[in-house]
């Protein structure tokens, strides 16, 4: 405690001390007078304004919450129609703050079951690896290796291509199970041609 | 706390007082005697209390030290007004820092003449730079009453480097070197151990460095040229991008690459390079190439206060200011990611001229560790080596070299795979 607080405790405490003992005094010499000009009168405005308040109906007192509640809820509608549109954040696809690569990618597979966003992002991430592949075994730019897959480089097997055309996951009708058996076979074929470059 | 108590109990007695008074009430008047005669002892006894002015000097054995390494404390405490009946005294330690024996805590008297330590323990932490700013006391009055708390100021810096660890040569190859003496070729003719090649004897070459075998097939006078071996210039980028890195169960991957880089930089400073490190993600933080055992401390020290950044403009390798590193030196960039992005900007400094090794942390094997055993886990992780594997190719492609550093392994076997790879290549 800085000294400048200790003296004001000091000071503070010898004032109070002081202030009790005249105010005690002034009780015991005056208590009529304290009785009657100000314990009586307070304790009857208390009951006065008491009973004006019980003449004021329920009503009134109900309807002062709900009338604030109506204030807010239009003035909120009417700024939500005024305002932009706000687009919705695709934060949970892309990788959070401190969260390694390994982890997203188990993320998204978790989503891929029920999420076509999911999808589509598995799908890019697969066909950026094709393309840097094809890249590399064709000696070809990454724009032109791209062109190549556009164009059908995995024709011979229509599940992988159908799987690197991410474009196709947002209207494709491919339930769970068929999604993982081309997920799982566009992966085998990339492992083994990457093993073949 | 002392006037917390005397307010409650004065106010106590006061209202006592007045309730009695106002309702000429004896018994409930007198009940406000007992507040008031604590509140009034309370008071005095704070009144009473000594007014030490204590000085605290603390002491350490050093003031930087490795993470792996301990720092002895010692507090000691002096009264200059007298001896002190009782005293608690407990020393705060900042976030990051651990008490690794002895005590942080005293209570017991304080005399007059004290000069012992009253504190001794034994500090150990993770990599940073901290503070340890006052020691907090708490003094007693005879009866303990009144309590008045303390805090005497003694400050000290302490810096936990990151963890070093001994490295083997690491194969470096840089187009440009300096003229001095070092272990780095430098692509020129001279004096060295490796064979360079073979010329024509001109007048004032060293005699000795004829080869004979060549004369007598010839009949012609033939030098044998070596590879001058030099120093150079190294400058080590650090990843300090939030993006590139992870936190993987109780680690995060910024502190093995603060400890990669530290190695790496302790490694070529030791081989007598000229060596600058480039903190990247935050504001320019870069110590200034230089060479010897304070270039290491420099660089050791500037690592210890490494933080990761999520600056807009930093957010791919793109930004690294060029104009730091000599033209055509050796950088060495240390990071836990690669994307597209960051491979072209590395292809494109390695088309400028810069020879650049590149230190990959694996976190794959971290993370992996960390997740439960499921077919999704399982095809990420296929997705996730098959991805690392094409990008680390597609850059040796480039012709950036590589270390692929699996942290639950030492670097210095990184370094050694590297190196055997190197000499393959070479040969």
């Amino acid at each position: 405690m800085s000294s400048r607080k200790q003296c004001n405790l000091v000071l503070g405490g010898g004032l109070a001390l002081a202030t009790v003992a005249v105010a005690a005094v002034l009780f015991y010499r005056y208590a009529d007078g304290i009785r009657a000009h100000v314990v009586r009168p307070a304790i009857e405005t208390y009951f006065v304004v008491r009973f004006y308040v019980d003449l004021v109906p329920q009503l009134f007192w109900w309807a002062i919450p709900l009338a604030v509640a109506s204030v807010l809820l239009l003035r909120r509608v009417l700024r939500s129609q005024t305002s932009p549109a706000t687009v919705r954040s695709r934060g949970p696809l892309t990788a959070r703050p401190g969260e390694g690569e390994l982890t997203h990618l188990s993320r998204l597979l978790r989503r891929s079951h029920h999420s076509r966003f999911a999808r589509v992002r598995l799908s890019r991430t697969l066909a950026e690896v094709a393309a840097r592949l094809i890249a590399a075994r064709e000696g070809l730019s990454l724009t032109d290796a791209r062109q190549r897959m556009i164009q059908g480089y995995w024709r011979d097997s229509a599940l992988m291509h159908g799987f690197l055309t991410p474009r196709k996951h947002y209207t494709a009708r491919q339930d769970d199970a068929e999604f993982r058996v081309a997920l799982q076979e566009t992966l085998d074929r990339l492992e083994a041609y990457d093993r073949d470059v | 706390m002392t006037s917390y108590r005397f307010t409650a109990s004065f106010l106590l007695a006061l209202i006592l007082a007045l309730v009695g008074l106002a309702f000429r009430n004896l018994p409930i008047a007198a009940l406000s005697v007992l507040p008031l005669f604590y509140s009034t002892t309370l008071l005095l006894s704070y009144l009473a209390l000594p007014r030490p002015e204590i000085a605290a000097r603390r002491s350490v054995d050093r003031l930087r030290a490795a993470e792996d390494e301990t720092i002895d404390v010692r507090v000691s405490l002096a009264s200059s007004r007298g001896s002190i009946p009782m005293l608690f005294v407990h020393d705060d330690l900042p976030d990051g820092l651990s008490c690794a024996g002895g005590d942080v805590h005293y209570q017991g008297p304080l005399s007059a003449t004290s000069t012992h330590s009253i504190l001794r323990y034994t500090l150990e932490g993770s990599r940073g730079v901290y503070e340890l700013g006052g020691i907090h006391a708490l003094l007693w009055s005879r009866f303990g009453l009144a309590v008045t708390n303390l805090t005497v100021d003694a400050p000290i810096h302490l810096r936990v480097l990151p963890a070093s660890e001994k490295l083997g040569r690491i194969p470096i190859h840089p187009r440009r070197t300096r003229a001095f003496a070092g272990p780095i070729r430098s692509n020129l003719a001279g004096s060295g151990i490796d064979f360079y090649g073979c010329r024509a004897f001109t007048p004032g070459d060293d005699i000795r460095r004829i080869n004979w075998r060549a004369y007598a097939r010839t009949q012609e006078l033939v030098i044998c040229d070596f590879e001058q071996e030099r120093i150079t210039d190294v400058s080590l980028i650090l990843d300090a991008r939030a993006r590139a890195h992870a936190v993987v169960g109780s680690d995060h991957t910024f502190e093995f690459a603060a400890r990669a880089t530290a190695s790496l930089a302790s490694s070529f400073c030791q081989q007598g390079n000229n060596v600058g490190l480039l903190i990247y993600g935050d504001v320019l933080n870069w110590v200034f190439p230089g060479v010897g055992r304070s270039q290491i401390d420099r660089i050791h020290d500037a690592l210890s206060g490494a933080r990761l950044a999520s600056k807009l403009a930093f957010e791919d390798l793109r930004q690294i200011p060029t104009r730091l590193f000599l033209p055509r030196s050796q950088l060495v960039l240390v990071s836990c990611h690669l994307d597209e992005a960051d491979i072209e900007t590395l292809a494109l400094l390695k088309s400028r001229g810069y020879a650049i090794l590149f230190v990959s942390i694996d976190t794959i094997p971290l993370e992996s560790a960390q997740l439960t055993e499921s077919r999704d886990n399982e095809l990420a992780v296929r997705i996730a080596r098959l991805r690392r594997s094409l990008y680390l190719r597609s850059l040796e492609r480039y012709g950036v070299q590589i270390i692929d550093w699996n942290p639950t392994a030492p670097l210095a076997q990184a370094v050694e795979r590297a190196r055997q790879a190197y000499r393959r290549l070479r040969s």
